[in-house]
């Protein structure tokens, strides 16, 4: 085994000076799938810090499943390496980090794996072999922080998206994992089941701390994140605050993606000569334009 | 194609434990001509009432010998879908139903074979080579793909956007009458939801008289349609043109429904004392706006 090639986890963030604990690292990843794929990710370099919301915002096939995936080694890199709180991960170390790092995907109907919601929620905690009156906490915390406590017996083919989904995330919170990842876990729900799920997951991030990374279509669900990333052909092209991204909304388009209506409301404003300010809430809007008429 | 229903019920499981009113008295009239929305959360009853559309759903007296109607009417053109009599093939030919993630259905080994299975089989007797090319050519070009790039490739090899087209193709391809689409911009990226939605004005154009989509997407709606229907726990609260139905703002977030971004800030905005009246579409939200512009700014 080569000694030295592992960072150490607390490096010095320059921006501020403070110690920050980089809670995802992808070092100079390249990956493809395979000669015949068109897709391809080169030397990718991209952190998270610890307790960060970040959203990954791309058209689709532009990579963003792809760079969740390598996150738990459900795929590998073919040159460079993937580290999580410091450790890179290999085969040997596969599993403990698969317990820090929880993938919720986006079809609520096909992540369960039994037909009541607190046999799912254990699945996962009793596959890592902890005793069973661990797995009974885990449960009630996991529940708990979702919110669906009530529903601790029900069945889960009865359940509406938003609450198959809210169990979903349930099932990766018994396993405590310090980041957590979403892929377009909200995509197949109504409006109040996205809502169900954005608040959730803020909350965890909020008051577990927990680092998340939500992978997204909705730009409004971005207007959430501390720092929002654009993917194009395997390749991080924007970096910023959400609202820093919504005002390169010309790059955005050459990248795919729209801007969330209410930046573009704003861009027709302006071009009909009214000088409203970027708002990215109805309110502020509201206020900006409300100064502007007589 | 005219439909037209009154006094619409369903239940699932009837006359068992699990009995559930999914449809509750529903009377409904949807115009040939029209681009017409459905919206309501999740188990309101609009998936239930779509799937009669077609008779994927049949009413009791259309199934069952000596089974009343019981006033009910459900009538889809000339089609009495509470008949017995009834020819439901021919009737699901003139009603194409695109399905949600119609994606998820695709199954041949090639986007011909794909788009060709509907046609051939709803054909009365089976049909020549040449016709059910020319069937499945007019309808992948329809949905503006390049019929000799993609005839032979795999559905599978496609993008998630350009999967949706193929499965599209693969229903217009008897050329229905009506269309009627399950969330059909659901899970594209933002760009290829616009491209869903201008697809559908064009096929409406073109192709297909009437189109109904069901959709919990507030801003296409007051975006594309001309009528929409309110479901909610199996009645139909309300029928009307989006320009006014958004007015009811109050009414719809008690629904646990959204309304579009331009009625969010025109209710804002009335709140600070400036009256919009639009019809709720981006464009004419903007020129209102603009309207009213002072010389302040």
């Amino acid at each position: 085994m080569k000694i030295g090639t592992v960072l150490h986890p607390r490096c010095y963030n320059r921006d501020n000076g403070s110690m920050m604990t980089k809670a995802l690292e992808y070092r100079d990843v390249t990956f493809s799938y395979g000669e015949e794929s068109a897709f391809r990710m080169e030397h990718l370099n991209f952190s998270v810090e610890e307790g960060e919301f970040v959203a990954v915002l791309g058209h689709n096939g532009s990579g963003k499943s792809t760079l969740a995936r390598l996150a738990n080694g459900l795929l590998t890199p073919d040159r460079g390496a993937v580290a999580v709180f410091g450790a890179t991960l290999t085969q040997k170390n596969l599993f403990e980090i698969r317990k820090q790092v929880g993938i919720v995907f986006q079809n609520p109907d096909s992540q369960a794996v039994a037909s009541i919601v607190e046999d799912d929620v254990a699945f996962g905690a009793e596959n890592v072999g902890l005793k069973r009156e661990e797995i009974g906490k885990r449960i009630d915390f996991a529940l708990r922080a979702v919110g669906m406590e009530e529903f601790r017996t029900a069945t889960i083919s009865r359940l509406s998206g938003g609450q198959k989904q809210r169990v979903s995330i349930a099932g990766v919170l018994a396993l405590k994992p310090k980041i957590m990842i979403l892929d377009e876990s909200t995509a197949m729900l109504d409006p109040r089941g996205r809502r169900e799920i954005v608040e959730v997951v803020k909350n965890l991030n909020e008051k577990e701390g927990i680092t998340v990374l939500m992978i997204t279509h909705f730009m409004e669900e971005a207007l959430l994140c501390s720092r929002a990333v654009v993917m194009n052909r395997g390749e991080i092209v924007m970096q910023d605050t959400p609202e820093g991204i919504f005002r390169r909304g010309e790059e955005l388009l050459t990248y795919n993606l729209a801007l969330p209506r209410i930046g573009e409301i704003c861009n027709r404003l302006r071009a009909g000569g009214m000088q409203v300010r970027d708002s990215l809430d109805v309110n502020t809007l509201a206020e900006e334009i409300s100064k502007c008429v007589s | 194609m005219r439909i037209v229903a009154e006094h619409l019920s369903y239940v699932y499981n009837a006359r068992s434990p699990f009995a559930t009113k999914a449809l509750d008295d529903v009377s409904l009239t949807i115009e040939e001509g029209e681009f017409f929305g459905i919206i309501g959360h999740t188990g309101s009853g609009k998936s239930t009432f779509v799937q009669h559309l077609n008779g994927l759903l049949r009413l009791p007296s259309s199934l069952k010998r000596r089974k009343k109607k019981d006033g009910v009417v459900l009538t889809v053109g000339e089609f009495d879908l509470t008949s017995k009599k009834t020819d439901f093939r021919a009737l699901r030919r003139h009603v194409g139903m695109v399905f949600q993630y119609p994606e998820n259905q695709l199954f041949a080994e090639t986007v011909f074979e794909d788009v060709a299975f509907g046609y051939k089989n709803f054909a009365d007797k089976k049909p020549e080579r040449d016709e059910v090319e020319r069937a499945v050519r007019e309808a992948i070009t329809a949905v503006g793909l390049d019929y000799g790039a993609v005839k032979d490739m795999s559905p599978f090899d496609l993008s998630g956007g350009q999967k949706r087209r193929v499965a599209i193709a693969g229903v217009i391809v008897t050329s229905p009458e009506i269309l009627v689409l399950d969330e059909p911009a659901a899970g594209l990226d933002p760009l290829g939801k616009r491209e869903v939605m201008a697809l559908l004005h064009k096929l409406k154009e073109s192709k297909c008289k009437t189109v109904i989509v069901v959709s919990h997407d507030m801003d296409e709606i007051a975006e594309n349609c001309t009528n929409v229907a309110v479901f909610s726990d199996g009645k139909v609260k309300d029928v009307l043109p989006p320009a006014e139905l958004f007015k009811r703002t109050e009414e719809l977030f008690s629904l646990g429904l959204d309304v579009p971004l331009t009625a969010k800030l025109t209710l804002a905005l009335k709140q600070r004392g400036v009256e919009i009246d639009c019809d709720y579409t981006m464009e004419d939200f903007v020129a209102k706006v603009l309207a009213k512009r002072g010389n302040v700014c």
